[in-house]
This record gives structure tokens, C-alpha cells and sequence, in this order.
């Protein structure tokens, strides 16, 4: 996909993404247009399923179904960097890291967000070309939300997966990271558990192990 | 080859390359010069320590507490980078404890660290949210009334179907984010409608545990002071509340910090799992074993402190009673009358009940104790003395005119044979002629502890109530005490029933005596014990004997560390009473290392005045509709529609029927209208419009409210509370999960309070079995509620229910205050961070809350009197309401309806509702005259309010105009700390003498070494900040002393705030004596199969197991943090899980993980089976909290998704519990009133398809 092309498509995936607040009519119609920029194919059809979709809900079910999918349930999070890390302290540095790519294009997230809010990268993309490989980087992430939303009744699924066929595809430590993802959820904390068990019972799934879902 | 130079190899090797020498240089190494020649620099290698550096590379490190709903109140340091948390560390700077102590630090658990991350966790509630259906009528509501959000809620409210259309979708998703402003529009729109139709008392509020985070807590019940809404309890409906401690100490939960145990020599933990709840105390514990202390641990199942004991006895499940009622006896005959040990008996004398004189009343042909001999009781002319001699010659003038004199109890002397009034009873407490001698200065007067002997003295020949026998009736056991005549009464000594009771047989006494110690049908010998707890008799006997020992030969340092385990009975104030036996016969209680530790829900506000005060607003309205949360839930809920049996089924064998035809809820309209309990709302009338009826009416505001209840045009509201006028119509909660974790009776409230699904299965009571007062409605309501918000970070139980949610800052965002009773220092909490997305502080929110209220306000209530019925409060002149602890009904005609007297207080205050916020924001003036009181003991603020003035600033223009500000939640803190006697060494000095005119003894000087210390809320941000020794409190600490409850009675003759002054075995009320608990006693669990027959459902051949259902605190679950934190769950299975025992799984086909369903009448639950021989058969462990919606499937039973531990529990609540207006049995927020015990109940437990879906 050309770089024009990807970056309509994080743009109209920005909004897609986005809470359906009192702008939002506004916003697909805007996405609509931005559509027509786009060549025939999967990511047009699958955004415009999705805005088409979305339109066609009272702004209360737009609303209702978006914090039912997105605001209620861990597995299915917009903030990228709880795939890779989970609540643990490995976050808080993801977080600056993310912080740090931001300001080094330009750009501050708004007060209140994080930095790895999806909406928020898709924008960064769409503006500049550092948010692409910040989201590429993200790529296990952005199959497992993917691979999340197939699940459940919407559209959402299409626009995360215009998004990943815009970016270079999955490298290997992706793909592992997607297995280890899928088999174990996000990751524990391990600190302060060392003498909990020896490192052969640890890692053997006899206690802890099992417990992963 | 030998380097002599590290990490620079690379560069080294090359050095000598071009000489072709193979070979690293030995004796140079390269470098960079600097520019001024001063120095060479080395560089690389060191890549390896970059990644730690850029760890500990940070903008700001922030000190902040784990303010969790837990004890542990742990300080711990945030890093912060880019405004993002990264990093968190222990803070490990607390003050020492001093040389010869293990120190507090470091301090934090894992289960509090686990919560760390949660901050940026998607699970968090990130903005506010309102269900969608109620939203978009609230909209459409609006619209149609030109824009007025009050009129909009009293029309969709008042419409049954769109009222049914948003309250049936509670528990089925649909929210919607809603902005700040739209929803605190909704929100106080709720509020001013329910205060203008209903009244104030209809909103509520539910907030637990102000110790953990006091202005958050301060926050939303200074909003509902000020509004006049009802602020429940919490302590008593965990259950976690100790009736025991109000009705032997006259106090609540005053315990010793956790550095005491090392003083301990012996230590008996029952009930109380220390390792796991107080896990950064528990080293306290370890360590004071290698100091020689000897631990029992007293269990039923081999849990995880049991590993620590030296001995273990595994009593059965809620029989602890029976064990220490049998060690009570071993310890009754070995150092009491086998052998005197002359501290037991001197401490005894002085600081117990047991010289006190008892009546005995005729009963059939033997004799029943009755009341205290009272100094009203004694012949004028005579018979009296007066224990301070100095005080002996106006003594009889005094008797013979004092008012006071029922409420003085009676000893007689050992030389003399005379009866004496000894100071420090009650009756020397408020009283002008009193002053000076409220306390424990027995002078030249040496109490008898018994008449055994006595010239005179007749062997009489007592019944007393056994409840070892029959199914819940009991039976009698005659005994004999020695007696004497004082005038024309026959009395004994309170120890001489004790000897009686626990069955020491003393020669020449009638009645049935145990053989030995190996009579097993005898109560209450080692031998009898063992049949009910299966504690061998002779481990019972020993652990007895070592712990009077010990405490003979330590001065009284034997300790038990008690909890959930034995206080979430339905009887668990008997079981503790048993306990607290033991330790005022060791002479345990009031010395350091020793005495009562009861370590469940309990917490300690050091800073309690200060507190206090701004919590409830009494710096500007007094008093505030405090309001006991059990009875609250019981009635709202309607779960009294459900009782199996009338209240008599708990009567004693030897009651005089006061229970009989009577219902539960009966009692508590009885207790409601003596004025003995709170009962909010209390009127069926709008509190508002009373107020003004009562003026209209020209009358005193006493004579016409009690004009209009005689007439039967004005009804208390505990006599119906399913008339829609009586309904709770909005509720908040924060800090808390009322239905996830503690609602007991979870079904029920999602039935009648809510209208939303359920599983109830029970039955309602039949005509006939119905209560005989409280009035029935033939349809029982559904959805009483209007507005369910909950404030919280985390959708539980509760949010999943509420109409609106609305997102709070964690401990990491905000400034707060936290302490505990496990240490005595006070922590802050500090924002490291601002709270993310849009979520606010319960500070913030309660402020904007106010300001919504306040303009809503305007032109629709205004300014308006208000009418309050406040019960016969503790530590109050109320207290001394009704002599004698005699049950008499005004509506009866028993006596008069004397409000303050017979009944509760009417109290008129004023509510100015348009300057509600603007009183919210401001120390108001009501402190700088009437002060600030805790406990009796009012702190005269002086100079704190102008230092107060120029820290805070003040307000500019308004009704506050002036007065110093508390609108931030920092200075909030500030004024708790300035107005406190912990924290503000004048204050304490400046009550100490206050207290000191009362009692005459000196008490000051225990806060004289830091007179002039201020704690201010900077210093909490320094470092944890000891507290200073206050009146507040009832042990003294020091650099050199830790916290023991109960040192300054005892080592400065200061009462306890009871009936006698004393620590009291006896209590005298005739409801006491109706349920046959005058003495402690072994109680045993309900018998609910009794009560409600078979609980089995389902096919008669179908294997399933009917067991003891215990739900002890979760380590994985409740307190740090809740059952949707992945961390604690990895330690365990992760989703709800009940242990059962081997043999029992067996039987009923169930294998270890297998999914089983638990039910009862009251509900149903899907778990995992936990097979495991370490929980006894017959019992099964569900630990709470449950939350209903995470990894619980749908029911077989029910259909429906899930249920949470406490779906299968259920309010039971038990009449003592309601008595007041008598001493130490008077009402007081989470200080007395029925408990919600949840350990009597059975479950049936069955294998399902295991076939799960979620």
C-alpha cells in the first residue's frame, strides 16, 4: 500500500476507534469522503463496512455497543502496550518510551490519555511516518485486539484489520509473541515470586502454570 | 592470561597490535584526556548498568501510601517519568520503635503491590457512565420540562414504566459514557427531588473503612451531613464488629499495635489468620518466637497459620465458646480456688466487675441473678459507705438526693461486711457531685470478690441457662452461689455466678457439680468440651493452665489475637465474651503483651476528633443520621419477609417470654422507638414538612411529635418499611463494594432493592408467623430504589448494578491521610500523578457533587428545618436514660414517651440547601464553640482555628465568610491533623486535663513530653509520623512504649466507659436476661435446618452434601485487591473456587476442580471444587469476595449467571444487639448494634454438568 494510502487508512481507523460522542455523524461523514481517496479493495471495504455500520445505530447503541466492547473487558483494549506487558511494571516504561517517539515527531498525546491509546497512534500514523513503525512495533498487539474482535457482533474487527494489512507484515518474534499471547494472556508480574517455588516448578505450569488461561 | 585491567579488553587488546606482539598490554591502558588536563577518562564497558540507571532516571519520586482496604497502611515511594508511573519502591525511612524491638519497616505486601499497575490497567473505569436507557429518558424528560433536570427526575421516577424500563436493565450492561457535568446534573437532580418529595433521611450513603483513605471517606459523608441524608455503618455489617468489646469494655476495638505481640510471652491465635490478613505485621509474630513466646493457634482447618504453632487445637467450626468456657474453668480452679494468686485477685478487684453485688430474684424454687445492686438500692441509713474515704461523711447526705444513685454499683467490703458505692461507675461519670471521682481509687475499701464464707452468708441455690442441650432451646443448670443480705435483698458477687456458671465447685454449695475434670456431661469441664469442639480435654486443660501460668508469672502477658474466624458467628459476642474472660482473669487486659487483639475490619483513625468532626460536618450541624448499616439492609432489602422463626426461638429456658409472638423485626421497631438503636429513615413524613407542622402547630417540637405518634397519625418507619413513603430512594456508594463483597443477602437486595434478577428461593413467611407489628404488605416491592451511583476504579459487583458509575482516582492520584491500629504512624497519600482520563478524587467529586446540589437547590428547597430522632447515644448524659437496663414500652403504657428518656431525641437543625457547598468548603463556626468530642471527651479548640485561617487562607464572601478553607483535599487533611489530639500534642494535653477534672487522677503528663508537637500534613509527606499519646485513645504510647489498649485505665485508674467503670462478666439488661447471655456462655451455631427445614432441592437420589458454609477472608480476592486482579488469582486457580473436604467430595462424586453448584433458600452459587483434607468434613470454605460477574458461569440451579459468596447468606440479626440507652449498651456508630454474621448458615453442595458457559 502506498504511504498516502496507508496513512487514510489510520486516519478513517482513528475515528472508526474512537468513542461515538456528539461529534461523531460528523466524523463518519468525513471518514466517507476520506473513503473515496482510497482504491477499491479490503481496507476500503472493510472501513466503510465498518463506518456504514456504525452509522446506522442510534448515537446511544453507537455508544452502548462501544463501551461494551471497549471500555468493559481487558482482553479487548485499545491501550497497546497491556498485550505485550499486562499490568506490570514493565508498562510504566513502554509508556515512556511511547511518550518519548511521540515528542520526537512533534506531537504531545492530550492530558488525561495514554500514549498507547490505539485512536491516538492511528493519528500519529496519519500525521508522520515515525507512528507506522510505532505501530509496526505494536504488531502482536494489534493481531491479538484483531483476533479479539472477530469475536463479537460488530464491524470492528475490519477496521483493526485494515490497519494491520496497511503495515509491513508480522516478523517471527511477532508471530511467537502472538502464540505466547494467545496461550497465556498478558503477562504476570514476576517480581518478589522467585522463592515462591523452584525455577523448575515455576516454569513446568505445576503451580503458576496452570493458572494461565 | 592475567588482566590487570578490566572492561576496557577490546580497546587494550588492540594496543599493542601494530608492534605484531601478541600480546594485550599489561602496564598502560588508554583514555581520554579532558580539555584541562586534569583528567583521563575511560569509556564504554559499562552498558550493562545503563539499563538499571534508566530505572532510577525519574522526573519526581512521590511518597503515597497502599491505602487499600486493609490494616496495613504501608508508605511506599512512586517514581514518576514523563508523567507516567514507572517505578515504585518501599519507603523504608519509619521512625524506630527503639532499641530491643524489631522495627515496622519495610512495610507493603504483595497483594497491595499487586495493585500497582492497575493505575493504566484497562480494566479501570476510565470515564463516568450512566445506562443508556436511563440516560436518554433523562434527556427526554428534561426537554419536555423546559430544561429542569428536578422535574425531569420526579417525572420518570414517578411513571411506573419507565421507572420499570431503566431499573430492570440494572445488571444487563448498556452504559454509555456521559460527560461530568450531564451526569452530576442527574445525579443531584436525584437528590433534590427525593429531599423535597421524600425528605433528606431517604438518600444514603455507604462508605467504609475511614482509616485506609479519611478524606475521601470525609468527602461524601460531609455531603450527605449537610444534606441530612443517612450515613450507614459498616463495621457491624461486616460482622466484623465485636459486640463483645462495647459490652465488656464500654469501647470498640481498641487493640494493641502489632510491635506488642513481641512483648506477648503467650500467644493464642483464634479466629485470626495473621500471616495472611496482616501480612506486614506477621513478622512480629515470627520474631517473637525466637524471644521464647509460645504460639496455640486455635483452627479448624489446617490453614496458613496454623504452620506457625506450637500447638494446634482444631476446634469444630464455631464452637470456640465451648473451648474457652472449659479453659475458663481450668483457670477458675487452679488459680482461683485451688490456689490464690495474689495479682489475679487484686486485679480482679479493681478492675473487673467481679466484686460488684448482683440481686437474686426468686425462680421457681431456686434463684435466677437479676440486676447490679445500685447505691438507689441501699438503706439510707445504714447500710452505705462510700469507698473514698474522704468523700465517706457527705456520702449518705449525697445518696439520699442523687439523682445519680441508680447508676451507682455496689461492692462489699472484705473488713467491714458493709456495702460500699466505690467511685468510678457510671454514676460518677456525668453528674456535678461526681466530678473528680469517676475513677478506680478504691482507697481504704478492699472489695470481697465472694460471700463464700462470710458471716451470714446462706448457700443459695441458682438456675442458670445452658445452651449445650435441646435443638436452639436450651436447658437449666442449678448451681449454688454463697449470698448475703444487704437491707432486705439477697445478693452475690458477680464472681461467685462466675464460679457457679463455669461450674467450680466450692463445698457446702447446692446444686449439680462437675466430678472432675473428665465429667463429661457436667458443663463446662475439659471432658464436656471435647464432645462439642473435639479438642482432647487434656490439650484444652493444658493450654489453659500454661496461659494463666504464664500470665501469673509475665504479669499478664498472655495475649489471643482473635478475628473473623470466631466473630462472624451469630453468637460471636458470646464466643468473645469467653475469650475476654480469660484475659480479665489472667489480668491480661491493660498490660503490654498482653489482653485482646482482635484483628478482623478492625482500624483505627488516629486522628479520630479531628476526623470526626469535618466527616460528619459537626463544625457546622450536630448531630448527623448516623445509622446502623445491618438493621438498614435487613428491612430495606426485605429480608425480613423471609425469617423461618419468631425472635423467641432465641429466648432462654428461663426468659420471661418478652420475644414471644414477636418477629425480629418487631424487636428492632421496639428497640427503634425506646430509642436503644438509630433507625433512619425515622419518621413516615418527610422530616422537612414535620418541622414545619411542628411550628404550625404551635407546640414544643417534643410535645407535638409525641402528640402525633400517640394519635397514630405519625409512625416510626421501622414499623413498615415496604410503605413506598419509607423507601431509600437514592444511594451512594464509594469506596466500597456493598453487593459484591459485603452485601449478606445479595439476592435479596437485587429482588427488593433493586428490581433486577434473582435467585431467591425462599419462601415468605405465612399468615400466623408474620410479624406482629411491623406491617405487611401483601406484595412485597421490587426496585425501591430510584438512583443506584457507585464511585469506584474498578467495575465490581456494585457498578455492574448501579445506575451510574463514576471513575475515581486510585492512592497514587490524590492527598489523603491513612493509619491503621497495627502502627502508629500517620502516612499521607500524594498525587504522583493527575488522575488519568476522566476520572476524578471522591474529594472532587463529592465538592462538585455539592456545587450541583447547591444550585439546584435554589428556588426549590431553600432553606428548611429539619427534624432528627437520635437514639440514647454512648458516652453521652443519654447513656444514663434508662436505670436498671429495665425493657420498658412507652407504647405499652409501660412508662412515658419522654423523648431523651423513653425514646430516642427529637433534634431540630437547619439545613441552608442553596449554601450547601459553600459550608462543604469551609471549617465551619459551630467547633469554636462547642468544640470537638470524642468519646466523652471534648478537645477545647482554641488557637487551632485561626492557625487553621492563616495555613489554609480563608474563604472570601458567603455564609464561611472568613473561616478557613478545606476545599482542596490537602488542606481538608491539614484541619483533620490540626484538630486531632494524636496529632497535635495541645489538644492532647489540653483533653488529658480535661478528662482529669472528671476522674481526679493524673493524665496529662502522658502527653506532656510532646506538648508542643504539631503534625502537619507536610510532615506526613516527609516521612510516617508517630502519634502522640491522647485521650482519644485508651493506651498510652511513647518513643518508649508501644500501644496497648486498656494501660491508662489501668495504670492510672481511669474507668473503662462501662455500667461499673469496670470490665464487666455481667450485664444486667432484662433483654440480656431474656436470652440468658447475663454471664458469658457457649452459645452454639444457629440451627438453621431446624429453623428452615431441609435445604435439599432436586431429584432424592441425586448426591449432594449439605454443609457448614464458611466464608472466611479471601487471599485473593477482598482487601488489596479484588478478584479481577490477575496477579493474587495466578496463585491460585483464578475463578471462584469452595474447598471441600476428601471424604465428603467422595460421596457426593465431585473431583478436585470439578464445577460444582452451592445453594440454599437464599440464593446460588457456581464455583470449582477444591478438594483438600485439610478443610474438616461437614464444612466447605467459600473465601469472599465473589464478584458475580468475573469467571462465574450460568447456574444449573437458577438460570442465571452466577452468584457471589454471599448469595447464599443472609441478615440475621440478634435482639441484644439491639439494646441501649443503658451504659455501655447504648447506641453508637460502628461502636454497638447488630452485627450481619454470616458463619451459621448451610449450603448444599452438587456436582454439575461440567459444561460451563459464561
Amino acid at each position: 500500500m502506498r504511504s498516502s494510502a496507508a496513512r487514510t487508512v489510520f486516519g478513517c481507523a482513528s475515528v472508526l476507534l474512537s468513542y461515538p460522542d456528539e461529534h461523531h455523524a460528523r466524523d463518519l461523514a468525513a471518514v466517507c469522503d476520506a473513503l473515496g481517496r482510497l482504491s477499491d479493495g479490503r481496507a476500503r471495504s472493510e472501513l466503510a463496512a465498518a463506518a456504514e455500520w456504525l452509522g446506522g445505530m442510534s448515537p446511544m447503541e453507537a455508544a452502548a455497543t462501544y463501551v461494551d466492547t471497549f471500555d468493559l473487558r481487558r482482553g479487548v483494549c485499545l491501550h497497546l502496550t497491556y498485550y505485550r506487558h499486562g499490568d506490570t511494571r514493565e508498562r510504566g516504561m513502554a509508556l515512556t518510551a511511547l511518550v518519548d517517539a511521540f515528542r520526537g515527531a512533534g506531537f504531545d498525546v492530550v492530558a488525561g490519555e495514554l500514549p498507547d491509546y490505539l485512536p491516538a497512534l492511528l493519528e500519529l500514523a496519519a500525521a508522520h511516518p515515525v507512528g507506522a513503525t510505532v505501530l509496526a512495533e505494536h504488531r502482536m498487539a494489534l493481531d491479538a485486539l484483531h483476533a479479539a474482535l472477530v469475536k463479537t457482533d460488530g464491524r470492528y474487527a475490519g477496521v483493526v484489520g485494515a490497519v494491520c494489512d496497511a503495515l509491513p507484515g508480522p516478523t517471527r518474534k511477532d508471530r511467537q509473541a502472538l502464540r505466547r499471547y494467545r496461550a497465556e494472556g498478558p503477562p504476570s508480574e514476576k517480581v518478589g515470586l522467585e522463592p515462591f517455588a523452584p525455577p523448575e516448578v515455576l516454569g513446568q505450569g505445576v503451580t503458576i502454570g496452570a493458572t494461565r488461561r | 592470561m592475567a588482566r590487570h585491567v578490566e572492561n576496557t579488553t577490546a580497546v587494550h587488546d588492540g594496543l599493542l597490535a601494530k608492534t605484531g606482539l601478541v600480546r594485550a598490554a599489561r602496564y598502560i591502558q588508554p583514555g581520554e584526556q579532558t580539555p584541562d588536563g586534569r583528567e583521563l577518562h575511560r569509556r564504554g564497558g559499562r552498558r550493562a548498568e545503563e539499563f538499571y540507571r534508566e530505572r532510577w532516571r525519574h522526573d519526581k519520586i512521590v511518597r503515597s501510601t497502599h491505602g487499600v482496604n486493609c490494616t496495613g497502611s504501608c508508605s511506599w515511594q512512586v517514581y514518576v517519568k514523563d508523567g507516567i508511573i514507572t517505578w515504585e519502591t518501599q519507603a523504608v525511612d519509619y521512625p524506630s520503635v527503639g532499641p530491643g524491638s524489631p522495627e515496622y519497616e519495610p512495610r507493603g505486601c504483595p497483594r497491595g503491590a499487586s495493585f500497582s499497575w492497575y493505575t493504566y490497567s484497562p480494566a479501570r473505569v476510565r470515564y463516568p457512565y450512566v445506562r443508556g436507557v436511563l440516560l436518554e429518558l433523562f434527556r427526554a424528560a428534561k426537554t419536555a420540562n423546559g430544561g429542569d433536570p428536578v422535574a425531569a427526575w420526579a417525572e420518570i421516577t414517578a411513571d411506573p414504566e419507565r421507572a420499570a424500563a431503566y431499573k430492570t436493565a440494572r445488571g444487563r450492561g448498556g452504559f454509555v459514557r456521559a460527560t461530568w457535568a450531564e451526569v452530576l446534573e442527574l445525579v443531584a437532580a436525584a437528590h433534590v427531588h427525593t429531599v423535597a418529595a421524600y425528605g433528606p433521611d431517604r438518600t444514603a450513603g455507604f462508605t467504609v473503612i475511614p482509616a485506609m483513605s479519611m478524606t475521601s471517606y470525609a468527602a461524601g459523608t460531609r455531603f450527605y451531613s449537610l444534606l441530612g441524608g443517612t450515613i450507614l455503618s459498616f463495621y457491624d455489617w461486616y460482622a466484623d464488629l465485636p459486640p463483645a468489646s462495647p459490652q465488656v469494655f464500654g469501647d470498640q476495638t481498641d487493640v494493641p499495635e502489632s510491635a506488642d505481640w513481641w512483648n506477648a510471652s503467650y500467644l493464642i491465635v483464634w479466629g485470626t489468620n495473621l500471616p495472611i490478613t496482616r501480612t506486614p505485621d506477621a513478622h512480629f509474630m515470627t520474631e517473637a518466637r525466637y524471644r521464647g513466646q509460645k504460639v496455640v493457634v486455635v483452627s479448624p482447618d489446617y490453614s496458613d497459620h496454623t504452620k506457625f504453632a506450637d500447638d494446634w487445637l482444631a476446634a469444630n467450626p464455631g464452637t470456640d465458646g465451648a473451648l474457652a468456657m472449659a479453659m475458663g474453668h481450668v483457670m477458675l480452679t487452679e488459680f482461683y480456688r485451688d490456689r490464690q494468686v495474689p495479682r489475679f485477685e487484686s486485679y480482679a478487684r479493681t478492675y473487673t466487675d467481679l466484686p460488684f453485688l448482683v440481686t437474686l430474684r426468686q425462680h421457681g424454687e431456686g434463684y435466677v441473678p437479676d440486676h447490679f445492686l445500685t447505691a438507689s438500692d441501699l438503706d439510707h441509713d445504714g447500710a452505705a459507705g462510700s469507698g473514698a474515704q474522704a468523700h465517706h461523711e457527705q456520702a449518705h447526705d449525697e445518696q439520699a438526693h442523687d439523682e445519680q444513685a441508680q447508676w451507682k454499683t455496689v461492692v462489699l467490703d472484705e473488713a467491714s461486711g458493709e456495702a460500699v458505692v466505690p467511685n468510678g461507675s457510671i454514676g460518677f461519670r456525668w453528674g456535678e457531685e461526681g466530678k473528680g471521682r469517676w475513677n478506680l481509687d478504691l482507697g481504704e475499701t478492699r472489695p470481697a470478690l465472694s460471700c463464700y464464707g462470710r458471716p451470714g452468708a446462706e448457700a443459695v441455690a441458682v438456675d442458670l441457662p445452658r445452651f449445650d442441650v435441646g435443638d436452639q432451646g436450651g436447658g437449666v443448670l442449678r448451681r449454688g452461689v454463697p449470698a448475703v443480705r444487704v437491707g432486705d435483698r439477697l445478693v452475690t458477687t458477680v464472681f461467685d455466678l462466675v464460679m457457679g456458671h463455669y461450674g467450680v465447685a466450692r463445698p457446702g454449695l447446692p446444686g449439680d457439680w462437675p466430678a472432675g475434670y473428665d465429667d463429661a456431661d457436667a458443663p463446662y469441664t475439659p471432658a464436656w468440651q471435647e464432645q462439642i469442639t473435639s479438642v482432647p480435654a487434656s490439650a484444652a486443660a493444658r493450654v489453659a493452665r500454661e496461659f494463666a501460668r504464664n500470665a501469673e508469672l509475665s504479669e499478664g502477658r498472655s495475649m489471643i489475637a482473635m478475628g473473623a474466624g470466631t466473630n462472624h458467628w451469630f453468637h460471636s459476642d458470646q464466643i468473645y465474651r469467653t475469650f475476654l474472660s480469660l484475659l480479665m482473669l489472667g489480668g491480661c487486659e491493660g498490660v503490654n503483651g498482653g489482653g485482646w487483639a482482635h484483628y478482623v475490619g478492625q482500624e483505627k483513625v488516629r486522628p479520630l476528633t479531628g476526623w470526626f468532626t469535618l466527616a460528619f460536618a459537626y463544625d457546622w450541624v450536630r448531630p448527623t443520621r448516623h445509622m446502623p448499616a445491618t438493621p438498614y439492609w435487613y428491612l430495606v432489602t426485605d429480608q425480613w419477609r423471609y425469617e423461618g422463626a419468631g425472635a423467641d426461638v432465641l429466648s432462654s429456658p428461663l426468659g420471661e417470654g418478652r420475644f414471644s409472638g414477636k418477629s425480629v423485626a418487631d424487636l428492632n421497631a421496639y428497640a427503634v422507638r425506646q430509642g436503644w438503636i438509630a433507625s433512619h429513615p425515622a419518621f413516615d413524613r418527610n422530616p422537612l414538612d414535620l418541622a414545619d407542622a411542628a411550628d404550625a402547630s404551635g407546640k414544643g417540637l417534643d410535645e407535638f411529635v409525641v402528640g402525633e405518634l400517640q394519635a397514630g397519625r405519625l409512625r416510626f418507619a421501622a414499623c413498615d418499611p415496604d410503605d413506598p413513603a419509607n423507601f431509600p430512594r437514592v444511594l451512594t456508594v464509594w469506596r466500597s463494594n456493598l453487593l459484591g463483597s459485603s452485601g449478606k443477602g445479595h439476592e435479596y437486595f437485587l429482588r427488593h432493592l433493586l428490581g433486577a434478577d434473582n435467585a431467591v428461593a425462599a419462601e415468605e413467611c405465612p399468615p400466623g408467623a408474620r410479624p406482629a407489628e411491623v406491617a405487611w404488605h401483601d406484595e412485597a416491592p421490587v426496585g425501591k430504589l430510584d438512583l443506584l451511583v457507585d464511585i469506584d476504579f474498578r467495575m465490581v459487583s456494585t457498578g455492574i448494578y448501579a445506575d451510574v458509575v463514576l471513575p475515581t482516582a486510585t492512592w497514587y492520584e490524590k492527598h489523603d491521610l491513612s493509619s491503621t491500629d497495627m502502627h502508629p504512624f500517620v502516612h499521607s497519600f500524594n498525587p504522583a500523578i493527575a488522575p488519568p482520563w476522566e476520572a476524578r478524587s471522591d474529594f472532587d467529586i463529592f465538592s462538585d457533587l455539592a456545587t450541583e446540589v447547591s444550585r439546584l437547590a435554589e428556588g426549590r428547597l431553600g432553606v428548611r428545618r429539619d427534624v432528627m430522632a437520635v437514639p440514647l447515644g454512648h458516652d453521652t448524659p443519654d447513656e444514663c436514660a434508662q436505670p436498671g437496663g429495665r425493657a420498658l414500652d412507652w407504647a405499652a403504657g409501660e412508662c412515658e414517651p419522654v423523648p431523651g428518656v423513653t425514646m430516642p431525641r427529637l433534634v431540630v437543625v437547619e439545613r441552608d440547601y442553596p449554601r450547601l457547598a459553600e459550608r462543604w468548603r469551609a471549617l465551619g463556626p459551630l467547633i469554636d464553640t462547642a468544640g470537638a468530642t470524642t468519646k466523652g471527651v471534648t478537645l477545647p479548640v482554641g488557637t487551632e482555628v485561626p492557625w487553621l485561617a492563616s495555613r489554609n487562607g480563608t474563604v472570601r464572601g458567603g455564609v464561611a465568610d472568613g473561616r478557613p478553607r478545606i476545599d482542596r483535599d490537602d488542606l481538608f487533611c491539614e484541619a483533620i491533623l490540626a484538630l486531632s489530639g494524636t496529632t497535635n500534642g495541645r489538644l492532647a494535653v489540653a483533653g488529658f486535663e480535661a478528662l482529669e477534672e472528671r476522674t481526679g487522677v493524673p493524665l496529662a503528663d502522658l502527653a506532656h513530653e510532646r506538648a508542643g508537637d504539631r503534625i502537619t500534613f507536610a510532615d506526613t509527606v516527609t516521612q510516617p509520623r508517630a502519634v502522640i499519646a491522647s485521650p482519644e485513645w485508651s493506651g498510652a504510647e511513647s518513643e518508649r512504649r508501644r500501644y496497648s489498649p486498656f494501660t491508662v485505665n489501668v495504670d492510672r485508674l481511669k474507668p473503662w466507659h462501662t455500667l461499673t467503670g469496670r470490665q464487666q462478666f455481667f450485664l444486667d439488661h432484662d433483654w440480656m436476661a431474656e436470652l440468658g447471655e447475663c454471664l458469658p456462655t457457649y452459645r452454639p451455631p444457629l440451627s438453621i435446618a431446624e429453623t428452615f427445614g431441609d435445604q435439599r432441592r432436586g431429584a432424592p437420589d441425586r448426591p449432594q452434601l449439605v454443609a457448614r458454609y464458611l466464608t472466611p477472608h479471601s487471599k485473593w480476592s477482598i482487601h488489596s485487591e479484588y478478584q479481577d486482579n490477575l496477579h493474587m488469582l495466578n496463585l491460585f486457580r483464578g475463578g471462584p473456587v469452595i474447598w471441600v473436604n476428601d471424604l465428603d467430595a467422595t460421596r457426593i462424586g465431585v473431583a478436585d476442580n470439578d464445577w460444582i453448584e452451592a445453594y440454599n433458600r437464599n440464593g446460588v452459587t457456581v464455583a470449582r471444587a477444591a478438594v483438600t483434607h485439610r478443610v474438616p468434613p461437614g464444612t466447605v470454605i467459600m473465601y469472599h469476595a465473589i464478584d458475580r460477574h468475573l469467571q462465574m458461569p450460568v447456574s444449573e440451579t437458577s438460570g442465571l449467571h452466577g452468584g457471589t459468596d454471599n448469595s447464599l447468606t443472609r441478615v440475621v440479626m440478634k435482639p441484644s444487639h439491639m439494646i441501649g440507652g443503658y451504659a455501655q449498651l447504648s447506641a453508637g456508630f460502628n461502636y454497638y448494634g447488630p452485627t450481619g454474621s454470616q458463619r451459621d448458615e448451610l449450603a448444599v453442595i452438587r456436582r454439575r454438568s461440567q459444561e460451563v458457559e459464561f
